[in-house]
């Protein structure tokens, strides 16, 4: 309750902003193109820069998860945790890009706009809602295909690149600054394209300097000898199966007499009980994100034990996206030819330890 | 809520300076509006956030999905306008 009374004041106050300023990305987009005037575009360029700047320093000098830092306006964590799904956020994107001229108005401009009596803005925010609909339609129909996720929820871009985020700080500061040097001077677009590939470059090159020692893992990493490193991809691909709501995927990891034991006790006996329970899952849930890591495995010629800290979100579309579940997974694996298979799966909830 | 909180407040103040006035939209433009507000719609609920929360929320704190969506949604804009400004011309 209170959660909504904040993003209720924040909205007001934003509200009062983007009406005074005319703040849309539509607006400073065709400024850009149809009159070439790019006052209110470099204005969102330095916004996000200086934002970049100052998230990255309190994340750096505070203790705070940085993806908590929006959450005393109202904006839910959970949201920044989102794993990149190329092909959905391409398509999303450029979808959304298209609507945003068609509708004259980007979500904040339609949203401003409706309050200032402008009857086409509250047209566009109906035609919004439907296109809400029908996401969860095509969704729920199973038309937009399974998520392929490249990185677990909550990668950032230095983890990525496998640098240090306070390198990234320097670099998005010296690129503020030659812009700004640039600006002032009175710079053609080519100027400002320069800038921008030597930065790119500048970027690319930090990769090999920070190396992987300039990581900062949350846990130290399991060392793993070629045999553990066998089994934790096994794991790893078993998880992408079932974050990608595949049954029959997810399926195909176990023996035909694998046991599997839920957090909650009930115990699966076989795989045909298992496929029914993933089947159950997947149908109820829109989205399925599963995720864990190595805590110890143990392995021999034929049989292996791996265990795993792992966490689950599970919700439906346009649901407030719940936090993590944490639970532990032990894991009996067999060697079936050339791969191996699961012959038990123990889900205890991490919560009760 | 945030989409309430900023209408009210986009429209106590447009009130204050005297700006508010309902505006009626020929057909035309309302089918436009209602196809892009429609197109946005499916792009957000792909996408799990709108411009603004990408823009200027994911890309800041280096989300990497953000940073895709966002330079998505301006290629995206860009071609459109690029496109409207050629059929213009030759009209």
């Amino acid at each position: 309750m209170i959660i909504l009374l904040v993003a209720l004041v924040v909205g007001i106050v934003l509200g009062f902003i983007f009406q005074k300023s005319q703040f849309c990305m539509t607006l400073m987009l065709t400024e850009s193109v149809f009159f070439k005037s790019h006052r209110r575009l470099a204005g969102l360029i330095l916004a996000v820069l200086i934002s970049t700047i100052l998230f990255n320093i309190a994340a750096f000098l505070g203790t705070v998860d940085r993806l908590n830092l929006l959450s005393g306006v109202g904006v839910d964590p959970a949201f920044f945790r989102a794993p990149l799904l190329i092909e959905r956020d391409l398509v999303g994107g450029l979808i959304f890009g298209l609507g945003m001229i068609l509708a004259g108005g980007c979500v904040a401009g339609v949203l401003f706009r409706i309050g200032e009596g402008q009857l086409s803005s509250a047209i566009s925010f109906l035609g919004l809602m439907t296109g809400f609909a029908v996401a969860i339609i095509l969704e729920t129909a199973g038309v937009l295909g399974p998520e392929i996720s490249l990185y677990p929820p909550g990668t950032l871009l230095p983890q990525v690149l496998q640098v240090q985020p306070i390198l990234l700080v320097v670099l998005a500061t010296g690129f503020l600054l030659a812009v700004l040097v640039a600006l002032r001077r009175g710079a053609s677009w080519k100027a400002l394209l320069i800038i921008v590939i030597v930065f790119s470059i500048a970027a690319s090159g930090m990769h090999y300097y920070g190396g992987t020692e300039a990581v900062q893992p949350t846990a130290p990493p399991l060392q793993l000898t070629e045999e553990q490193g066998e089994i934790d991809r096994f794991i790893s691909t078993f998880h992408v199966a079932v974050s990608n709501r595949s049954a029959p995927k997810a399926v195909s990891f176990f023996t035909d007499d694998a046991i599997m034991v839920l957090p909650d006790g009930t115990l699966l006996r076989n795989v045909s009980m298992i496929r029914g329970y993933y089947e159950e899952e997947f149908t109820r849930y829109h989205q399925y994100i599963v995720y864990g890591k190595a805590s110890r495995i143990e392995v021999t010629d034929n049989t292996a034990t791996a265990i795993y800290s792992s966490s689950l979100r599970a919700c439906t579309l346009g649901a407030t996206q719940p936090p993590y579940l944490p639970y532990r997974e032990t894991f009996t694996l067999v060697r079936f030819g050339a791969t191996w298979k699961i012959e038990t799966l123990i889900m205890t909830s991490r919560g009760a330890e | 809520m945030w989409g309430v909180g900023t209408i009210m407040g986009s429209f106590i103040s447009a009130l204050t300076s005297k700006k508010f006035k309902l505006r009626k939209p020929h057909g035309k433009v309302a089918a436009r509006s209602f196809l892009g507000g429609l197109l946005m719609g499916l792009g957000v609920a792909l996408t799990h956030g709108c411009n603004l929360l990408h823009i200027l929320g994911g890309t800041p704190l280096l989300v990497p999905a953000s940073i895709l969506v966002s330079a998505a949604i301006i290629v995206g804009a860009y071609i459109t306008l690029r496109l409207m400004l050629s059929y213009e011309s030759k009209l």
